[in-house]
């Protein structure tokens, strides 16, 4: 039971003075840059205790994170069971840096063409082996696609600069590039998705996906307290590594929790009842009603509550451009002067969000100020004549595409909402084409939508967004992870030029550029920066998470919450 | 003893065996030697009680059963390992069809089903993007039918709890104005579907009340009181239609046996109200019931389903909802399969111990 | 009695329960078990009571509203009001919109336009189904009765396969599996969606239909006139088709109407288990799944009570109504 005091803890990304900012007001007037407040204090960890924690959706594939498709679910558990080689952190100045988490050194050569990595020592996977050179060497390959029977479709593309990955002594590798990679170590976080797993993962590609070992503050293998495992659709437990290599600032060894345990809760309404309920102590969201609602519980001092719209992702509508009928110009104008971001905004997501107008959030490098980037206002009547545009020269009667959403009510809504307001501008037929979260990505994949409902783009730096606007792989082949598959000459040169370009400020203009493209081509209808929040039971608390090893403050970016740091009232 | 108290002591006697050897089997015995072992007993109860011809229809239905649901696959458009698979090298989509038998003649295809089928070797594809492995459908049913049947096995007592003692009483009090209006209750309560009562349920009394749990199940190993509360709301509003309908029966039943002459003589006896409606007229009728309990059987099955998803109860029924958003079909066609395959089951079951137990039957088949 | 036709012993035990107690008990799909007017088994009514015309009252709106739907005076059911989502029924507050009565469902839609053209598809689909299902269950039982012998255990073996499969995942297999072909076929995926669920569940309910047809051929093939026809040497297609079938259609009507109660649940029930028409079409049920979760956060738990209280009555009134026409005809003869 509370003893404590429940606090309604807000730690958000806000006032741009730099004031002390955790406005819990309606309309998230923050804006968004700047520093992580001071967290308040909550007291003296207790040790002991469970977290079941409420996630977005399940993770159909499985956790080979070289293999794996990870969403905003999947990222929580590999969270908890692997840790990064960096991690971001707040640089002091409104932005992030990548600093080294499980690594002690990760620095580049003069021109940036040899990355060097040097893992902390005496750290060990959760089957014993340890952490050394080899290992990395393993994963680093094994992302980049060379170790057989762990290939995945996205990373190999992602590290395709890397040369090679050499061992030069047990704690370190150096990781040689074929062009200039500037933000490699941004890369190498890859929003939590670039875990150290121990070679025995990979050594039986057949139940990779299931035999998860890792660095991390929690363990499912070889157990000894808690049933650990994974049921699908049900539960995914874990128990405290005993072995964690990581102390807090008072040198108190962490997790706190004795077992972690995350259920795929699709349904955000469900979730938030569970939270209430009892069944779930812990939760994320991103829907923007919702979190109207929870801040709301959070002022009562029912639940403990932390946001984050810190390098936030682009909540936006995904248009499928090489195919009929958005492969006309015409045709995607139209939808992005009929568009209404801002009743969108108001209705589905409460106000909670902020208009978005660019990919990049207000703390990216490449942020540029919404008037400069030339998104158009919303324009009916422009609508309307771009839509004419698009019949006379196709010839079509009507502009007929599907809306691709999962299956959720939430999205389901937002889906007919933009339905309607598509239908405002003239003739157009959207139909709603629904599918299961976890099958949603493979859907994407295939290219079989015209307009999709999608959430993307976490960061501070552009240069780990090039994979989904790039025209084509390393080889040539086509880009299907670029699922709009957008083929723009000038976007693939300037993600080229700035990926190996060390002087800031050019980086930062090429990557503007970029915003002014999508905003004058309009492959993609943003809509809103994404706010995620992290709802907990009153007698849950460390949300924010605890201090890096090196001293230096965490940042929250998107939906990946460190889970070290949790702790339960005894 | 009479001949027919024997028969009686007979049959229960077997069937305590068959349930102790049974628990025994599945605590055992590997997956399919307990099947094989079930199917067995099954086989032997149907001959001995009701002949080889209908053993022959069951295994017929249960053939054509299998058979329609193995073909399900092929009523998808195009390349269903596209679904299934998702983005995959052409080579997993190739040994997925192949693993499918949707290359092969319907024939083959069937054949190859049933073998996987009996064996328990049924897979659960997951959409990895980069392999057809998957988890056993079995193993995830196995977690799931022990909720489903809980939750069945609940509504019936629950209705039974409460449709005895009103069919008792409304009997009894035949034309009275407490039978009119008990009679346009159940009318009512017929024509409400069970997942509406679900939600006013969850509404007054989760939502606007907490007394109950809106979603979740607690097993009852975690927390035996939670485990019913969880299981309250659900089981409550399954049990509606069954209010209704054995309310009804046993009302109708008992209304025909109090006017037989056997009643009027016990009450000439001098025998209590309360000895002559539970023990003399009560006694008949729990047949009828049981046949309205088996007749509802599908209905129930389908009820359990929806209350699940709408509860989010974890069994089978919620198990065949996940299935089929995340289109699962290889997956879904198993599960149509066992849920068919049982019921069927359940079904010759059920008949089998009806033409046991019933003296009519027995009689007409003793003297005939 | 004439001869009733004993599948199992079980179910010859059952027949005689159901005729001794005037209840109709059908082992296939769950046609509802009527009510006894109190007090008075055994008396065939043959007067239509106050609730029927109550019955006969709401129906008859349904269908005006149904038909009339485009003159209503309220919005379109896909045209989104400002400042409309959420609201509650009946609002008199100063920041409730007027004009509609009924509230407001999670997108600004007017709840009245919502039911109404749900009805509309709701009771296409279940009275599409019911079609299907006496189209091919009626000409099957119809067959059966009349042709007895080997073609009728064909065909109850048959029915006996169908309803082996309890009948919502029945309905819900063939609805998964088939809803792409038929798309691939009809292109429009809505009306692929309506097209699917209407032969999903006519297929379902093809076995009882087939089954109470084939009861109720049965005792009137044997009669006297139709020995008499036959022997006059009329083909056997005029006799079923001339004499036994129309004699069969007043105690089916009963039938068909109790069907069409249970396929408008069964629609909401698929609906429930995502296997219904994708919004922006309206159906009562989908118009609960979209509401259910305002009902657990209590916010607008309207949407999903007016959706399941049209059901509710609508299904109410069909049983009472069918009810009352089976007691007139008197069919207790022909159940099983």
């Amino acid at each position: 039971m509370a003893a404590v005091a429940a606090t309604g803890m807000i730690a958000a990304a806000c006032g741009g003075s730099g004031g002390s900012g955790g406005g819990s007001g309606a309309g998230g007037d923050g804006d968004g840059g700047a520093q992580f407040d001071e967290p308040p204090d909550e007291g003296t960890p207790t040790r002991g205790g469970k977290v079941t924690y409420g996630l977005e959706a399940e993770t159909g594939g499985g956790w080979c994170l070289p293999t794996a498709q990870l969403a905003a679910g999947g990222i929580q558990v590999a969270t908890s069971v692997y840790d990064t080689l960096v991690a971001p952190a707040s640089d002091g100045a409104g932005g992030v840096e990548y600093v080294p988490f499980l690594a002690e050194t990760v620095e580049p050569n003069d021109d940036y063409t040899q990355w060097t990595i040097k893992v902390r020592e005496g750290i060990t996977f959760h089957d014993g082996t340890p952490l050394n050179a080899e290992a990395v060497k393993l994963n680093l390959d094994a992302f980049r696609g060379e170790v057989p029977g762990v290939v995945g479709p996205l990373f190999p593309i992602v590290f395709a600069p890397v040369a090679t990955v050499d061992v030069v002594d047990d704690l370190t590798v150096t990781v040689t590039m074929n062009q200039p990679w500037v933000a490699f170590n941004a890369t190498l976080w890859g929003t939590g998705r670039i875990g150290m797993s121990a070679p025995a993962q990979f050594a039986s590609p057949d139940n990779c996906e299931s035999n998860l070992i890792g660095t991390g503050p929690f363990r499912i293998f070889n157990c000894e307290n808690v049933d650990c495992g994974w049921v699908i659709n049900d539960r995914f437990t874990a128990e405290a590594n005993p072995d964690y290599w990581r102390q807090d600032a008072d040198g108190e060894q962490l997790p706190y929790l004795d077992e972690i345990e995350f259920r795929p809760v699709p349904a955000v309404a469900q979730r938030v009842n569970g939270l209430v309920g009892g069944d779930l102590n812990a939760m994320h969201t991103s829907d923007g009603a919702t979190i109207a609602d929870l801040r709301a519980d959070a002022e009562a001092g029912q639940v403990n509550l932390l946001e984050s719209d810190f390098a936030a992702e682009i909540g936006y509508s995904m248009l499928q451009v090489e195919d009929p009928p958005f492969n006309n110009k015409n045709a995607r104008k139209a939808l992005q002067y009929g568009l209404d971001a801002d009743e969108l905004i108001e209705l589905t997501q409460a106000g909670v969000v902020k208009r978005a107008v660019q990919p990049f959030a207000e703390d990216n490098l490449a942020y540029l100020p919404p008037e400069e980037v030339g998104w158009p206002d919303r324009d009916l009547d422009q609508a309307r004549q771009f839509l004419d545009a698009y019949l006379q020269e196709t010839g079509e009667t009507e502009l007929s595409f599907t809306i691709l959403t999962t299956n959720d009510p939430v999205n389901l809504r937002l889906a007919q909402i933009v339905q309607d307001q598509l239908a405002q501008i003239g003739p157009v037929n959207a139909t709603i084409d629904q599918v299961d979260q976890t099958e949603i990505i493979n859907t994407a994949l295939g290219g079989e939508f015209g307009l999709n409902l999608w959430r993307n783009h976490p960061g501070g730096d552009p240069d780990t967004q090039r994979i989904w606007w790039y025209s084509t792989t390393p080889e040539g082949a086509p880009n299907f992870v670029n699922f709009g598959r957008i083929n723009d000459p000038e976007i693939d040169r300037l993600f080229d030029e700035a990926r190996s370009e060390p002087d800031p400020e050019t980086r930062k203009e090429h990557y503007q550029q970029v915003s002014k493209i999508f905003a004058e081509e309009a492959y993609n209808l943003w809509a809103w920066y994404t706010v995620w929040a992290f709802a907990a039971a009153d007698d849950v608390h460390g949300l924010f998470p605890p201090q890096l090893p090196d001293g230096q403050d965490p940042v929250i970016i998107a939906s990946v919450q460190p889970v070290a740091g949790l702790w339960v009232d005894q | 003893m009479g001949e027919e108290a024997r028969h009686r002591l007979l049959v229960w006697a077997l069937v305590a065996i068959g349930v102790v050897g049974l628990v025994a089997l599945v605590v055992v015995a590997p997956t399919g030697v307990t099947v094989a072992a079930v199917a067995a007993l099954i086989a032997v109860a149907v001959v001995a009680f009701a002949g080889w011809r209908r053993l022959l229809q069951v295994v017929v239905v249960l053939v054509l059963v299998t058979f329609f649901v193995s073909v399900l696959i092929r009523l998808l458009p195009g390349d269903p390992t596209d679904a299934i698979l998702g983005f995959s090298t052409p080579e997993q989509r190739a040994d997925l069809r192949q693993e499918l038998g949707l290359d092969d003649n319907i024939f083959s295809q069937y054949w190859d089903f049933l073998n996987d089928f009996l064996r328990g070797d049924t897979n659960y594809y997951q959409s990895s993007g980069q392999r057809a492995e998957g988890t056993p459908v079995w193993d995830r049913l196995g977690n799931a039918l022990p909720v489903s049947l809980l939750l069945m096995f609940y509504a019936q007592v629950i209705a039974l709890v409460i449709a005895i003692p009103l069919g008792i009483l409304t009997a009894y009090r035949a034309g009275s104005r407490l039978d009119k209006s008990v009679n346009t209750g159940a009318f009512a309560l017929i024509a409400l579907p069970n997942f509406v009562l679900a939600y006013l349920l969850i509404y007054y009394l989760a939502v606007r009340r907490d007394f109950f749990p809106t979603q979740g199940y607690v097993p009852f190993g975690e927390n035996a009181s939670e485990h019913f509360r969880s299981l309250f709301l659900p089981a409550l509003s399954l049990s509606a239609g069954l209010i209704a309908a054995y309310m009804r029966l046993l009302r109708s039943d008992m209304i025909q046996t109090l006017q037989e002459d056997f009643i009027t003589m016990a009450r000439s006896k001098g025998l209590t109200t309360r000895r002559i409606l539970l023990r003399h007229a009560l006694r008949p009728s729990s047949f009828t019931l049981l046949t309205v309990a088996a007749i509802n059987l599908g209905a129930l099955v389908g009820g359990v389903v929806v209350i699940e998803v709408i509860f989010q109860l974890p069994g089978v029924g919620l198990l065949l909802f996940q299935a089929i958003n995340a289109k699962q079909y290889p997956a879904l066609q198993t599960m149509i399969g066992i849920i068919a395959i049982v019921y069927v089951l359940a079904n010759v079951v059920v008949d089998v111990l009806y033409s046991v137990l019933d003296p009519r039957i027995r009689h007409a088949r003793a003297a005939g | 009695m004439p001869e009733q036709p004993a599948d199992t012993l079980r179910e010859k035990a059952i027949a005689d329960e159901a005729a001794a107690t005037d209840l109709p008990v059908d082992a296939g799909i769950e046609v509802p078990i009527a009510a006894v007017e109190a007090g008075t088994e055994g008396v065939v009514k043959k007067r239509l009571g106050f609730g029927a015309w109550l019955a006969i009252g709401w129906l008859g709106l349904l269908l005006l509203l149904m038909v009339f739907a485009p003159l209503l005076p309220t919005p379109g059911p896909r045209e989104r009001v400002s400042g409309l989502a959420f609201q509650q029924p009946l609002c008199n507050a100063s920041d409730c919109i007027s004009g509609h009565p009924l509230g407001g469902d999670t997108i600004g839609r007017d709840m009245t336009a919502r039911l109404v053209y749900g009805a509309r598809n709701s009771l296409f689909i279940g009275t599409g189904a019911v079609i299907v299902g006496f189209l091919i269950g009626g000409f099957l039982g119809l067959v059966a009765g009349y042709y007895r012998g080997r073609l009728e255990s064909f065909i109850v073996g048959f029915l006996d396969v169908l309803l082996s499969v309890p009948a919502l995942i029945l309905a819900l297999s063939l609805t998964i599996f088939l809803q792409e072909r038929v798309q691939d076929i009809v292109g429009s995926s809505e009306m692929a969606g309506r097209l699917t669920l209407t032969f999903a569940l006519g297929i379902v309910a093809i076995p009882s239909i087939g089954r109470i047809t084939r009861a109720n051929t049965l005792v009137w093939a044997q009669r006297e006139f139709v020995t008499a026809a036959r022997a006059q040497g009329a083909k056997d297609s005029r006799i079923m088709f001339r004499e036994v079938l129309p004699n069969v259609v007043p105690a089916m009507a009963a039938i068909a109407l109790l069907a069409l109660a249970v396929l408008i649940i069964a629609e909401a029930a698929l609906s429930i288990l995502g296997a219904g028409i994708t919004p922006p079409a309206p159906t009562w049920g989908n118009i609960i799944v979209e509401g259910f979760d305002y009902l657990t956060n209590g916010r607008a738990p309207h949407i999903v009570f007016e959706a399941s209280g049209a059901i509710f009555l609508t299904v109410l009134a069909i049983n009472y109504l069918g009810d009352a026409i089976r007691e007139r005809f008197d069919v207790r003869e022909a159940r099983l």
